[in-house]
């Protein structure tokens, strides 16, 4: 994992930033998009307003040495709660500002998520059951050689979960990937389905951090799961 | 409504940026003039900055006569719901808007923007406003203090400082749920209003299908960034092979479709499409507009502006056949990287939809309908 020195580095700037956004308050060097969306503790929000006020209600506090892997339009950090649970925090960064942030890690009580239309789909076209959705095409500041472990990393956020899924039509999508030297970062949509019939699915967020060596092969990974989002109620008009 | 005669390359004056991922300081900073806008306002340094500015002065700073001197006298509006003309009406119903929702914010989440002939220039500007119902709104009642967020696409056709077309897409039904109200039963009350009274006002309705059924689609230029979605949208909505379709976005695209539709994947993607199109038979579809701009980061970004018709006869998300010809109309953000579609975030007005389900905006009533 980067310890970031060079004073040049924007990192530090951006991690106070973003450490100044989770606990509700506004910073000054860094100002937020106009546009943050924040997909965090089971709310999505749209808005620098209403992130902060999400985050003025529920701080997160990062601590004083979390694992961090920057790319100049993303920034990656993993942490240790207070309570000892991991929790992943994943933000787009555009010209040096927050632009959109996820956060893997707790669901708070008053999470609500807007109802939505129901759609069906088919999350494994032509019986392809890959457990891992995605494409290393797009995702092009991530170094080749790490597509194989990014997929890994997938298949053991599903394995970590400890709830009975459906381990056949759960699946994981590659949200956002970037490489910095030999560790990469990558976020994921996880879409859960349980073992029970009928059948309900639900969503959680996951960010892993690995490292590999020359030849590939992992030699570390910290990885955050965040806990079930609520359920959309279905709109049937 | 012809689609993009674009005069001008599609990446042109690269230093007029998109609003996605700049701070409202830096939006609201005054500029020197980016690029010619002859006729314009000094105010204004460039395309993207006069529909951004103009909107923040006009709802966020309450100037609302200025409409007066953005949009031409006899400027036409389209929505879903019907037409309006006139910059009066302009000015009322902004008014209106904000005598109900005073705090509404009008994010502007990206302009998307041509210049279609010298001086005539397009934008599709997605905007997701947050207010609250502080006053009285005709639709939704008195003050309960009910926050929406509904994301609208405002595509205009702009001259001389002035909005002389606005085609305007909002999600509606989002919105209504928002306002706790149940969105087939706002839509019923519209319909049964629309069904009073001279008919003749929804023809506006028919000559917008007639249009697309006789609609020869034009295409950009080899090399422009709209082709990609543009052919992608055909192959699901026109030839209806929806794999070959999905074979040209990513497999992690984000989707964001009207009425709470928020997935990731192909085969989600593939669901909103077909969900639409498997209700309506003898379906038609046409793309009207397209532009497309950079973004930060070296994503593209692409504005489809479509409309889609056809007989609402099998069931589905829209509830039981209804036999009436149903009217679609919308606009399409893609974004982009490395030339594939990694988002799309789709606009239509699905509350003006249930409202032609359920009899309104001059749809047909067959034997045996619901009103």
């Amino acid at each position: 994992m980067n310890t970031v020195t060079d004073p040049s580095d924007p990192t530090p700037r951006l991690l106070a930033e973003l450490a100044a956004l989770l606990r509700g308050m506004p910073g000054s060097a860094a100002p937020l998009a106009n546009t943050l969306r924040v997909q965090a503790l089971g709310h999505e929000t749209f808005g620098r307003t209403d992130a902060l006020d999400l985050f003025a209600r529920h701080p997160m506090a990062l601590s004083a040495t979390p694992h961090v892997l920057a790319a100049p339009d993303a920034l990656a950090v993993l942490d240790v709660a207070p309570d000892g649970r991991t929790v992943g925090v994943f933000a787009d960064v555009v010209d040096g500002v927050l632009a959109r942030v996820w956060v893997a890690g707790p669901v708070v009580a008053d999470a609500v998520t807007e109802p939505a239309v129901p759609v069906a789909s088919d999350d494994f076209l032509s019986q392809d059951r890959t457990v891992c959705a995605g494409d290393a095409q797009d995702h092009p500041r991530l170094a080749a050689l790490a597509w194989p472990q990014v997929q890994a990393s997938a298949a053991e956020a599903l394995h970590t979960l400890r709830v009975p899924v459906a381990a056949s039509s759960s699946q994981a999508v590659v949200v956002r990937a970037f490489s910095s030297g030999a560790a990469f970062a990558a976020l994921y949509s996880l879409r859960v389905q349980s073992a029970s019939v009928p059948r309900q699915a639900h969503r959680r967020w996951a960010l892993a951090v690995c490292r590999i060596g020359a030849d590939g092969a992992l030699l570390h990974r910290l990885l955050a799961v965040s806990e079930p989002w609520p359920v959309p109620a279905p709109v049937f008009f | 409504m012809t689609a993009a005669l674009t005069s001008a390359p599609w990446n042109q004056h690269p230093q007029v940026r998109s609003p996605a991922g700049r701070t409202i300081d830096e939006l609201l900073a005054q500029r020197s003039r980016q690029q010619p806008l002859d006729g314009f306002d000094a105010v204004y340094s460039d395309f993207v900055d006069y529909i951004v500015r103009c909107t923040h002065r006009i709802w966020e700073e309450k100037d609302i006569g200025l409409c007066r001197t953005h949009y031409a006298d006899d400027v036409v509006m389209h929505t879903l719901a019907g037409p309006s003309r006139g910059c009066e009406a302009v000015v009322q119903g902004t008014l209106g808007a904000l005598a109900a929702y005073a705090d509404r914010q009008v994010v502007a989440e990206d302009v998307i923007w041509s210049e279609d002939a010298p001086g005539l220039f397009y934008s599709s500007h997605r905007i997701t406003s947050r207010s609250t119902l502080e006053g009285s709104d005709a639709l939704y009642g008195a003050a309960n203090g009910a926050a929406q967020m509904a994301t609208t696409v405002a595509d205009c056709l702009v001259r001389d400082n002035r909005i002389v077309e606005e085609w305007l897409y909002r999600d509606n039904a989002r919105a209504a749920l928002q306002m706790q109200h149940a969105p087939r039963a706002v839509a019923l009350a519209q319909a049964q209003a629309d069904c009073m009274g001279d008919n003749t006002r929804h023809a506006w309705r028919q000559q917008w299908m007639d249009r697309v059924r006789s609609a020869v689609q034009a295409w950009p230029e080899t090399g422009h960034p709209a082709e990609g979605p543009m052919r992608v949208l055909h192959a699901a909505w026109v030839d209806d092979l929806y794999g070959q379709a999905a074979a040209a976005v990513s497999p992690s695209i984000e989707v964001r479709w009207p009425t709470g539709r928020t997935g990731w994947g192909r085969g989600y993607w593939i669901g909103c499409l077909m969900q639409m199109r498997a209700q309506l038979h003898d379906f038609h579809f046409t793309v009207e507009h397209w532009a497309a701009r950079p973004l930060p980061n070296d994503e593209v970004a692409v504005a489809l502006r479509w409309a889609a018709c056809g007989v609402h006869a099998s069931p589905g998300a829209w509830g039981p056949a209804s036999g009436r010809e149903i009217l679609v109309a919308g606009s399409s953000h893609y974004v982009l990287r490395q030339g594939r579609i990694v988002r799309d975030q789709t606009v239509f007005d699905e509350l003006a939809v249930l409202r032609q389900v359920l009899g309104g905006l001059g749809a047909d009533v067959p034997a045996g309908g619901e009103r």
